[in-house]
């Protein structure tokens, strides 16, 4: 450890140095001010004696430059000072000085200013070590955070990719809506072709939130299709003609129960439902999942279904199907329960009921313009982000396609015997 | 999870003292559950008469605990308020658990 001392007096220079170097410290001595600075500048001083008394720089302007400086460690001062009016200590501490020395000087005495002074170094040198360690941790972790995210967005990006868009498929309109809390989404939904006559859909939830749940939506998304058929849940190879049978929502969901045991307490819920194009039958299980709403062009909007078990948490469980008969204009919406749920600033949930006020005021806009007033609508009513997945999957049904009859509503009236 | 535990009558009453079971609270739910599934009772109450919410992550720890349960000590579900009664009917847990309205009803019941 090397000190510095600074002072105008030759025999106070002496005296000092002797004492310290005697208990085998490095000294260096300066007569006045500027040479002070100038050694400070150069010499790596972490404890410097100043006189109060110096021609030029006096040892005030002195300690006030050392403090206004930045040196790349803490510079300990101790003012020497033969003057003892307590006025003068305590303008020279003001200035910045550590400590202060009175004249004349004894070893010992000096030696626990000296000690002092030691321990603030060692004190400042580990706290530098510290913030350095930190800003190390600091940028590793920022690293790190950087890396996550990108994975994340990746896989928002490849579930996002997995939705099917809006389309149309035989005489079915979809229309849906997908908002995730996080990133990703436990919620998942698609539409298909199961035969020639009947188109399969659904929406499903898995329970909790973020990465897990998102992971077990796109697994299961990958279990819910007809292809290859020997192994689908949803379509049955048959050795006769027409060689495959559609498995009847309910069957197939229980047989999904069976086979999604065991992810521990994460479990999902869901609405799968058939659609028979040419005759509009629907059919459909709802396994502990929020009603899907069902929105005749007039009369009552109904919701289907009578509750069911959640899938993949309970064993041997049987689901039911309900179904009922849709005619060309109707409308079906699934929808999770993130919608029903969205609180407002007063905690207030949104729910069935609002959700078909709006549908019914929407009910002969398009498709298309009926969910996004819903979810302008929804967005007002939170006024913040969404804190559960909203998605929603809405069909209609429309004219058949050519030799097939879908019956309108007033078909009968026109056609009092029946039939088309 | 704050709870109270009391016992009556050969039945062991959980009374939860949190108005939302959720995402944030399902660990700690089952940790404190934990203690009460190898019990030597007929059953387990667990009384959510001051819960206002369940959220799938909370039905999830409920049903963990469920199969948790020690053979011949039953969980039963007493106090379910209307928000939380109404999405156990649409999970059909009414079909899996016992429920009262209170947990003085079910420790009379048990036998």
């Amino acid at each position: 450890m090397r000190i510095l001392i600074a002072d105008d007096d030759e025999i106070q220079r002496d005296l000092l140095s002797t004492m310290l170097e005697s208990e085998g410290y490095g000294v260096v001595s300066v007569c006045d001010g500027t040479s002070a600075w100038q050694q400070l500048q150069t010499g790596n001083f972490k404890i410097v004696f100043i006189d109060w008394m110096m021609p030029g720089l006096s040892g005030l302007e002195l300690i006030r430059k050392i403090r206004s400086a930045e040196f790349e460690h803490y510079v300990y001062i101790i003012l020497c000072t033969s003057r003892s009016s307590r006025a003068d200590l305590v303008e020279g501490m003001r200035s910045g000085a550590d400590d202060f020395l009175s004249k004349p000087v004894h070893q010992d005495e000096l030696m626990v200013r000296v000690s002092s002074g030691e321990r603030i170094i060692a004190f400042e040198k580990r706290m530098g070590d510290d913030n350095r360690k930190l800003a190390e941790a600091h940028s590793s972790l920022q690293k790190a955070y950087a890396t996550i995210r990108a994975d994340i967005l990746a896989a928002a990006e490849l579930q996002r990719n997995l939705l099917p868009a809006p389309s149309r498929l035989k005489n079915v309109s979809f229309e849906s809506l997908f908002c995730p809390a996080q990133l990703v989404a436990g919620d998942i939904y698609n539409f298909f072709p199961l035969d020639e006559q009947h188109i399969g859909f659904y929406l499903l939830d898995v329970s909790g939130h973020g990465i897990p749940s998102a992971m077990l939506s796109v697994g299961l998304s990958k279990m819910l299709t007809t292809t290859p058929i020997q192994s689908s849940l949803l379509k049955r190879p048959l050795p006769t003609a027409p060689f495959h049978m559609v498995v009847s929502p309910e069957i197939a969901i229980e047989e999904l129960n069976r086979r999604c045991q065991g992810n521990g307490d994460m479990y999902f819920t869901i609405v799968y439902g058939i659609l028979d194009v040419r005759t509009g039958l629907l059919s459909i299980t709802q396994a502990g999942h929020p009603h899907p709403v069902y929105l005749p062009t007039s009369g009552e909007v109904v919701m289907l279904g009578d509750g069911g078990f959640p899938v993949g948490i309970l064993e041997d469980v049987h689901y039911d199907c309900v179904s009922q008969q849709m005619q060309v204009g109707d409308r079906l919406l699934l929808l999770s329960d993130g919608l029903l749920e969205a609180r407002s600033a007063s905690g207030e949930q949104f729910g069935m009921d609002r959700l078909i006020r709006v549908l019914k005021e929407t009910r002969h806009t398009p498709l298309k313009s009926s969910l996004k007033t819903l979810e302008d609508t929804l967005r007002e009513w939170v006024g913040a982000e969404f804190d559960d997945d909203v998605s929603l999957l809405a069909l209609e049904l429309g004219e058949p396609l050519a030799g097939h009859g879908v019956k309108k509503a007033d078909d009968d009236k026109r056609n009092p015997t029946g039939g088309q | 999870m704050k709870f109270e535990e009391s016992r009556q009558g050969g039945c062991i009453i959980i009374r939860l003292l949190e108005t939302r079971l959720g995402a944030d609270k399902a660990a700690s739910f089952k940790d404190v559950m934990a203690a009460y599934t190898h019990s030597d009772c007929k059953a387990v109450v667990l009384d959510i008469s001051r819960v206002e919410f369940i959220d799938s992550s909370g039905l999830g720890a409920i049903l963990s605990v469920l199969k948790q349960m020690q053979h011949g000590c039953e969980l039963i579900i007493a106090g379910a308020t209307d928000p939380v009664a109404s999405m156990f009917k649409l999970t059909r847990m009414d079909r899996v658990f016992l429920m009262y309205k209170t947990a003085a009803d079910a420790t009379e019941r048990i036998p």
